[in-house]
């Protein structure tokens, strides 16, 4: 369905407080369990306390403390990933693998204390910034497996995981690479959460996607990860084909710096450019993760542009599972989207009870049986940014 | 998947692109500049005071480099069609990040400054320009210290190829900050050694398509063998590189500099010049200018 070539999925995993596999997210989603807790990572100031879905550390293997948690949740997610693929580290050393993977957290300057300390004018232990250089989310991944391929790590805010994965479908698309590792970071940070909440769009309850009564976003972290391949590697590989990339669009707004365009400019180009090279239509789709926030402003300006293409298509915001894990969003999506397809089944949209009038349609609210093929995931983002990714899956493949 | 420059665009401590061509051309020494900071005062001739208020310096010396690549291609006032925009750094706004801190540290976090942290995501510069341009636009950041310039180049030339765009801005940008020079000099002395260049900052755009003709072709796969006996634009000592180190100090995106150095050399000629980023060499062709 796509004329650029084929891009095939064969690995997927995620971690984030729905659970430590994407198999363990799709049972909780489906199940409707999990809420955000208080903080427990790092003190809070703040009087009002702003709940936040964090990943137990258990999820985490093999964690090193010379690493980030944003290092540390992407290498994990990484091994799940090749470990669900049936690939073992032997299996790459004749094929050309790059690696792009997205963050917002994991490429600030993020080291408070270290900070607060120098501003004393005293010399704080380099430790944290070592830390930091060893850290970059695509590095760290080329230096852990020893790979020569393209390496990019991409900082869009809350679109990076779908940029990601987009810009790695182009790499295997052009012949830059046979595989490539494509996915999204990010951990909570005392610095996003105050940063968040000084723009007044975290919310002191957990988070309602799409519901009349909505009042802010849930901060959360995690990893999602996407193998890429191209014929080339299938045929050398044999792995299992879970789905294939079929189309990746990106678009700014070009209106404003923290909120989206009213009439959704840049998402409705997206969505143009993504489907542009496909042979799919808008009708073609059978279900679309969204964005989801929670927040009046993106869910508001986000249902009004499903009302307008996706008049029939179902979607579901599953943010009130994970929380906004900002720079891995779009890879975690994503891969939700793929399990979906896998399954037949769609998560309810934790937190939505009540159509808003003002955008005037419904997520999906209970679990449901549904057959799809052609799945969107879509976010947007700080910046303008707005990027969907067309996944096909299911059975057909 | 070649790509024309079309554009330069530079903000840096030496000056812009003039400056640089007339070192590269031995018209001038490759001199230190009085400082490693880049004056960003000339961006009034394009954009009004009142809509740099709120911007950092980080962004400034990205939107100055930008605007004078489309201003170097004679594309300001007539911006070319289905533009995107590619920018990499080593650090991001780093300074807007310590700003948020010092918010944090100084008045609490109930009074976090909401403008420093939403100014200090990184990709906040590539919404700027293309706010102030009024173009929607595909747009993406990149940060890393390894090879972020080449990789820039590469998410351009398929953005190129993959016709998703027909032209690109495509720039480079780092910042000095007090802490990172501080940092510089600890890092080098944990090594034993003091830091050989002072750390810099500045910015460099090039306006992108792949139509023929233009400053130079930027090859995106060069063999070794293709750069003997053509000039390197290099921070390493080479026998036939010229090392503009002192000229544009330390800076993660040093390669962008390299590459407007190289470029500016053939300008005019049908010759080849070569630069690095890292352990990745690359050449610039003169052979497809007007």
């Amino acid at each position: 369905m796509s004329d650029l070539g084929t891009i095939n999925i064969i690995g997927a995993a995620c971690i984030c407080a729905a659970g430590a596999t994407l198999d363990d997210c799709m049972d909780s989603m489906l199940a409707k369990r999990g809420a955000p807790v208080a903080p427990s990572l790092f003190k809070c100031e703040l009087t009002e306390i702003y709940p936040v879905f964090e990943v137990p550390n258990e999820f985490i293997n093999n964690s090193s403390p010379h690493l980030t948690r944003t290092a540390n949740l992407l290498r994990a997610t990484v091994d799940d990933a090749f470990t669900g693929s049936g690939i073992s580290h032997k299996n790459l050393e004749s094929l050309k693998v790059g690696v792009c993977i997205g963050t917002s957290v994991g490429a600030s300057l993020s080291f408070l204390d270290f900070y607060r300390t120098w501003k004393q004018g005293r010399h704080p232990e380099l430790d944290p910034i070592h830390r930091y250089l060893k850290s970059n989310p695509a590095d760290i991944i080329v230096n852990q497996y020893a790979l020569d391929g393209p390496s990019q790590t991409v900082v869009n805010a809350c679109t990076s995981g779908t940029d990601a994965i987009g810009i790695g479908a182009s790499w295997i698309r052009h012949g830059l690479c046979d595989i490539v590792i494509a996915g999204g970071t990010d951990e909570l940070s005392e610095i996003s959460y105050n940063g968040f909440a000084s723009l007044k769009i975290t919310s002191p309850e957990p988070c309602r996607p799409f519901d009349k009564d909505r009042s802010g976003l849930n901060l959360g972290e995690g990893a999602g990860v996407l193998l890429l391949a191209s014929d080339n590697a299938v045929d050398k590989l044999s792995p299992r084909i879970r789905g294939k990339v079929l189309g990746y669009g990106t678009f700014g707004d070009a209106h404003h710096l923290t909120a989206p365009h009213p009439k959704a400019r840049g998402l409705k180009m997206a969505l143009k450019a993504a489907f542009k090279n496909t042979t799919l239509g808008y009708g073609d789709i059978d279900f679309i993760n969204v964005h989801g926030t929670g927040t009046p402003t993106n869910d508001h300006v986000e249902g009004l542009a499903l009302q307008e293409i996706f008049p029939t298509t179902p979607y579901s915001a599953t943010k009130g599972f994970t929380g906004h894990t900002l720079g891995a969003a779009g890879a975690i999506e994503a891969a939700f989207t793929l399990a979906c397809m896998e399954r037949g089944e769609l998560p309810p949209s934790k937190g939505f009870a009540e159509v808003d009038p003002g955008i005037g349609c419904r997520p999906i609210a209970e679990r449901t049986q549904k057959s799809c093929r052609y799945a969107l995931s879509q976010s947007l983002a700080f910046g303008g940014n707005n990027s969907v990714l067309i996944l096909e899956g299911g059975e057909g493949i | 998947m070649n790509v024309t420059i079309k554009g330069i665009g530079i903000a840096a401590p030496f000056g812009g692109k003039a400056e640089l061509k007339a070192t590269v051309l031995g018209e001038i020494p490759p001199n230190a500049p009085p400082l490693y900071k880049t004056t960003t005062d000339k961006l009034s001739k394009f954009i009004p005071a009142r809509k740099l208020r709120r911007i950092d310096h980080f962004t400034r010396m990205a939107l100055l480099a930008a605007f004078r690549a489309l201003d170097d291609a004679n594309k300001v006032k007539d911006l070319p069609q289905n533009l995107g925009i590619i920018l990499c750094t080593g650090y991001g706004p780093s300074q807007t990040t310590f700003d948020f801190l010092d918010s944090i540290i100084d008045d609490g976090a109930k009074l976090a400054s909401p403008l420093a942290f939403s100014h200090s995501v990184h990709n906040i510069p590539t919404g700027v320009l293309s706010l102030l341009l009024g173009a929607p636009c595909p747009q993406t950041t990149i940060c890393q210290l390894t090879n972020p310039v080449m990789t820039g180049l590469q998410t351009a030339a398929l953005w190129l190829a993959e016709k998703r765009v027909e032209s690109v801005l495509f720039g480079a940008v780092d910042e000095t900050t007090p802490l990172l020079e501080e940092n510089a000099h600890r890092l080098a002395m944990e090594k034993g050694r003091e830091i050989s260049t002072p750390v810099s900052e500045g910015a460099v755009f090039f306006l992108l398509n792949n139509q023929e003709h233009g400053y130079a072709t930027i090859e995106t796969n060069t063999s070794l063998s293709e750069l003997n006996n053509i000039p390197l634009f290099s921070h390493r000592e080479l026998p036939n590189a010229l090392n503009l180190g002192t000229l544009f100090g330390a800076l993660p995106v040093t390669g962008a500099f390299n590459l407007a150095a190289a470029a500016l050399s053939i300008e005019g000629t049908d010759r080849n010049a070569g630069y690095n980023e890292g352990n990745t060499w690359l050449q610039v062709s003169g052979r497809t200018h007007a």
